[in-house]
């Protein structure tokens, strides 16, 4: 029998391998979001806008949208057919973000890389990481009363403003699942957008004579001061607000690990390998999250305009809340209060746009780096701080 | 509990500054337990951050130096 009458013989069988593909069952959904993964990508590629998570989860949502392929990962995942295997990455989601164990494998990550010293160093420099929260929750509020979502909605969208992937994603996996991509891609995508929200804002606020203001050394700090810093910080925090001590308790291991001296393998491990590991995980199971039907709905664009309004709403904070801090205190001591725009976290980009700023504006005369990388590492605490306050208020 | 997102946002804003608030003290005390000891003269940097910065700069651009002296010339 020839090739080609064998194959007309058994025509079926490409009817049946065309019915099994992909091809037939596009629907304008998947195309969009092929675009707006590949937009992700672009950007991090091109723009290097977050990359270490932008690429997963750019990659994540494509995979997603392959009809047939069962790459998506949903929090309403029901195991429907016990003969098949659950999808790679709903399996992922379901240990990774069901779980909770995620982010805060991030935080410990996080917490081995941070240097609290400028922290340490300037103890009021934490109330503007305090103040600088405060765009979360005029963000909630803007999503509760204008565009009617839910309290816990609201509170996941809100957390926006803390400028810290891992808590935005640690929240809304726990308040509202179903929003997890957008919220994401809105915070990372920000973040990264940093030295494009920040300036104009710095400028408006501050006068020219404020970001002169030469802020003195810091005080030096004691190593022990250093060791104690972390147990003491988790001890504390985790017993006020016990909702957010997987992620300060993590965050202070992590930097106990650093900090003790005695540790270099764990603290190398955490910093480097491990965190690596499961940022990929982490943005893998985001994208895997952003199937068509569930972003392709307005609530996405409004979370992505909500997000603009928490991330400046924490700038504005952060400013604001130096400049009262200076009624207070005396000339010689008063902060150059553009550092407060660093309490929005973004470790250390803000920290970085603040003292790019304040330098070229004073012509390299003030170089703020340090001083802002107190509220910018205290930032990382208030918005855990907040998302524990969240979880305790609105929580399950 | 109240179902007012205004109330449960303005509480929960003041538990932050307020927790803040508190951990700037105690930190305050920690650096007040341990303070600082002063370095012998030519000894060790008085700016921690400054010296932290440099070693890393060091690290960076000679993997496996360690930096034992910092002096600054006026």
């Amino acid at each position: 029998m020839s090739l080609m009458s064998m194959a007309a013989a058994d025509a079926s069988v490409w009817v049946l391998l065309a019915r099994n593909s992909g091809y037939l069952g596009l629907t304008w959904q998947n195309l969009v979001m092929f675009i707006v993964g590949g937009v992700l990508i672009y950007l991090a590629v091109t723009r290097n806008y977050e990359p270490l998570l932008l690429v997963p989860i750019g990659f994540g949502a494509i995979l997603a949208n392959l009809p047939l392929a069962m790459l998506a990962a949903s929090s309403e995942y029901v195991h429907e057919m016990p003969d098949r295997t659950i999808p790679l990455l709903q399996l992922v989601y379901d240990a990774g973000i069901k779980t909770e164990l995620l982010p805060p494998v991030i935080f410990l990550g996080v917490g081995a890389l941070t240097d609290f010293r400028p922290l340490l160093s300037r103890p009021i420099t934490l109330l503007l990481g305090a103040a600088a929260q405060i765009g979360i929750f005029l963000a909630a509020l803007g999503a509760h009363y204008i565009f009617g979502f839910s309290l816990q909605e609201s509170a996941s969208i809100g957390i926006i403003g803390g400028a810290d992937g891992p808590t935005s994603i640690f929240l809304t996996a726990i308040l509202a699942p179903h929003l997890l991509g957008a919220v994401a891609v809105a915070a990372y995508s920000y973040m990264a957008l940093v030295p494009v929200i920040q300036p104009p804002i710095l400028r408006l606020l501050t006068t020219r004579h404020e970001r002169e203001i030469a802020m003195p050394v810091a005080r030096p700090v004691s190593r022990a001061a250093v060791i104690a810093f972390p147990v003491m910080m988790a001890l504390l925090v985790s017993l006020a607000v016990p909702t957010c001590a997987p992620l300060i308790g993590m965050l202070m291991f992590g930097n106990l690990l650093r900090e003790s001296g005695v540790t270099e393998r764990l603290s190398k491990t955490a910093s480097g390998p491990l965190i690596n590991i499961v940022t990929i995980f982490l943005g893998l199971v985001i994208g895997a999250t952003m199937s068509g039907d569930s972003f392709l709905r307005p609530q996405t664009l409004f979370i992505m305009v909500l997000g603009v309004v928490a991330f400046a709403g924490s700038t504005a904070g952060g400013i604001l809340f130096a400049k009262l801090i200076n009624l207070a205190l005396p000339a010689r001591k008063r902060l150059n209060p553009c550092i407060g725009a660093a309490g929005v976290s973004a470790v250390p980009m803000s920290a970085r746009v603040v003292q790019g700023f304040v330098s070229a504006q004073t012509g390299g005369r003030v170089n703020p780096l340090m001083a802002a990388m107190g509220p910018n590492v205290a930032g990382v605490i208030g918005s855990a701080v907040a998302a524990g306050v969240f979880l305790a208020l609105l929580g399950p | 509990m109240t179902d007012s997102l205004l109330v449960i946002c303005a509480n929960a804003f003041a538990a932050v500054l307020g927790l803040l608030a508190f951990l700037a003290g105690a930190m305050r005390l920690l650096l007040i337990l341990f303070p600082e000891r002063p370095h012998a003269p030519g000894g060790s940097f008085a700016d921690p951050t400054l010296a932290a910065a440099i070693a890393a700069a060091s690290a960076r651009t000679f993997p496996g130096s360690r930096v034992t002296r910092i002096q600054e010339i006026p």
